[in-house]
């Protein structure tokens, strides 16, 4: 009872901490430039960036049909409650592992003051759901319930792709009870890959053709194709890269690590191994990702380094805990005015200026923009608000088969006809149009 | 022989030099890393790419990789390692593609 009590207490003061520093407007902070396009998802149905995150826009719903702010309300919904709920889950993995409510709390207050964690915990993004996800499906992987693991490392890549090549490496490092994971197999395909057949459909359908849109082999292919930044940072730039991912886990984690690395060299095996790839797959993914905001990406490893940590601790002197508490404390005093998205947001406020530009323009103007990016999203969301402006999105570098279809698009909803911006942008203007070009 | 007792064998343990070089360490990221991370979308820049030479060291590690951690190991070892060795060859050709 008293068990339950201290879960819940965890849970209640960790969504009241995140909730506090969650940005109450529209925000690009902490690269969350991606916010543009999650918010219009929770208005309307459409293809958004690749891969689609089928569950994430369908549970963005539920903040759209909310009737409060939708940039608060969404991160409150979508990454503070899923945060807290990560942080309560850490609680209860430690606490099942060692036995012992205090070290469950220090690795509670570990990801608590964890920084990585905390920048999405408190903007609009989609990791937090995810991330809630896998620690979900590690809680019941500890308690050897594979089709319930299954079932959550399902729902965790229904949010984002990520978790797919986590959930192959899981599958690997147990390969010994291999026969007990094809059985769940089934499961982990239903809650994780069907759900990707809403992206397919949202394609074929008549939704609005701004990201995506139109239903083809080449369209497809385009759409995912997206993804040349994976794998290609150049080598020169390697070392600074690994300078940022040390600055970055030592921030996020700090004195912790002692014990994290104690954990580790400690913990019974078929923990560790499953662990290590958790942990080992986003920083791989940061140090050769070409864009440099992918550390976002660490979020997946922090709740299982915060495991690490307690169950470090277990053979530590209370001295060592009390310190590794009181770091870890400290940190979540100083984020909470360093990593604020709130007060940075506020401090700042470009992508909310921004946006009330767009709104402020003329309705039944053509607006010229990217594509995609924190620019073009910012479009999508105006749209999605319900203004009625005609999207004219600049050429592509290369010939795509999702801007033709795009182009088929903005002649049927909007009647302007050409091939390329160029064109469309004369069509407007002899069409009597106000056009402007957003930078 | 370091002192078992009294305050200078704090400062003769090996743990509280980590412990303490950590929290320097600590400190410092956090001056240095902070600032980078609380940015808007828009100070974010794309810094070049070279995908030849990754490829051509991804290759490289993981032939390696495959071929030292399989020697001496049973055959179903060794084509569990080939395999995956495959597959990520075949997984950064898609780059190429």
């Amino acid at each position: 009872m008293r068990h339950r009590f201290i879960a819940l207490t965890v849970f209640a003061s960790s969504f009241v901490y995140y909730g506090l520093l969650s940005a109450r407007e529209y925000t690009w902070v902490f690269a969350s430039g991606d916010s543009g396009d999650w918010l219009a998802s929770a208005n309307m149905w459409f293809v958004p960036q690749a891969f689609g995150s089928p569950l994430y826009i369908a549970l963005a719903k539920i903040p759209g049909a909310l009737p409060f702010n939708l940039p608060i309300t969404m991160a409150l919904v979508l990454s503070a409650i899923p945060a807290a709920v990560t942080v309560m889950l850490v609680y209860l993995i430690v606490w099942q592992l060692t036995n012992r409510a205090l070290l469950a709390i220090t690795s509670a207050v570990v990801l608590l003051g964890c920084g990585v964690f905390l920048t999405q915990a408190t903007i609009v993004e989609e990791y937090c759901l995810s991330v809630m996800f896998v620690v979900a499906a590690f809680y019941f992987y500890i308690n050897d319930r594979k089709y319930m693991t299954a079932l959550f490392l399902g729902l965790g890549t229904a949010v984002h792709i990520v978790v797919l090549p986590i959930a192959v490496l899981w599958f690997f490092v147990s390969y010994r009870e291999w026969r007990g994971w094809i059985k769940a197999m089934p499961i982990y395909i239903v809650a994780g890959i069907l759900p990707y057949g809403l992206i397919v459909w949202l394609m074929a359908s008549d939704a609005p053709r701004l990201y995506a849109g139109g239903l083809s082999w080449g369209a497809v292919n385009n759409y995912l194709g997206g993804t040349e930044v994976v794998g290609t940072l150049s080598l020169t730039e390697t070392p600074m890269r690994l300078l940022a991912l040390v600055c970055i886990l030592l921030f996020s984690l700090g004195i912790a690590w002692l014990s994290i690395m104690r954990g580790f060299r400690l913990a019974d095996k078929r923990i560790a191994l499953v662990v290590l790839p958790t942990v080992a797959f986003p920083m791989w993914y940061y140090i050769t990702c070409l864009h440099p905001s992918t550390w976002t990406y660490l979020a997946w490893a922090m709740p299982f380094l915060a495991v690490m940590a307690g169950f470090g601790l277990l053979w530590e002197r209370r001295l060592i805990v009390n310190v590794v508490l009181a770091g870890a404390i400290l940190f979540v005093v100083a984020n909470s005015y360093y990593l604020n998205a709130d007060l940075i947001s506020k401090r700042d406020p470009q992508a909310l200026a921004y946006f009330e530009n767009i709104m402020a323009l003329p309705n039944g103007s053509a607006v010229v923009c990217d594509r995609y990016g924190w620019r073009g999203f910012a479009v999508y969301y105006a749209i999605s608000e319900g203004k009625e402006i005609t999207p004219i999105f600049r050429d592509p570098d290369t010939p795509s088969d999702l801007y033709s279809n795009y182009i088929d698009w903005v002649h049927e909803k909007y009647g302007l006809s050409g091939s390329n911006a160029k064109e469309l942008i004369e069509d407007a203007t002899e069409k009597g149009l106000d056009v402007y070009v957003l930078e | 022989m370091p002192p078992k007792r009294g305050w200078m064998c704090m400062y003769l343990n090996r743990r509280w030099w980590a412990y303490s070089g950590l929290i320097v360490a600590t400190i410092a990221a956090y001056v240095y890393m902070v600032p980078k991370i609380a940015i808007q979308e828009t100070a974010v820049k794309t810094i070049g790419s070279n995908l030849t030479l990754n490829i051509l060291l991804l290759l490289f590690f993981v032939g390696y990789g495959a071929d030292r951690a399989t020697r001496g190991k049973p055959k179903k070892v060794q084509w569990l390692a080939w395999g995956l060795a495959t597959a990520a060859i075949v997984t950064s050709l898609r780059f190429l593609l």
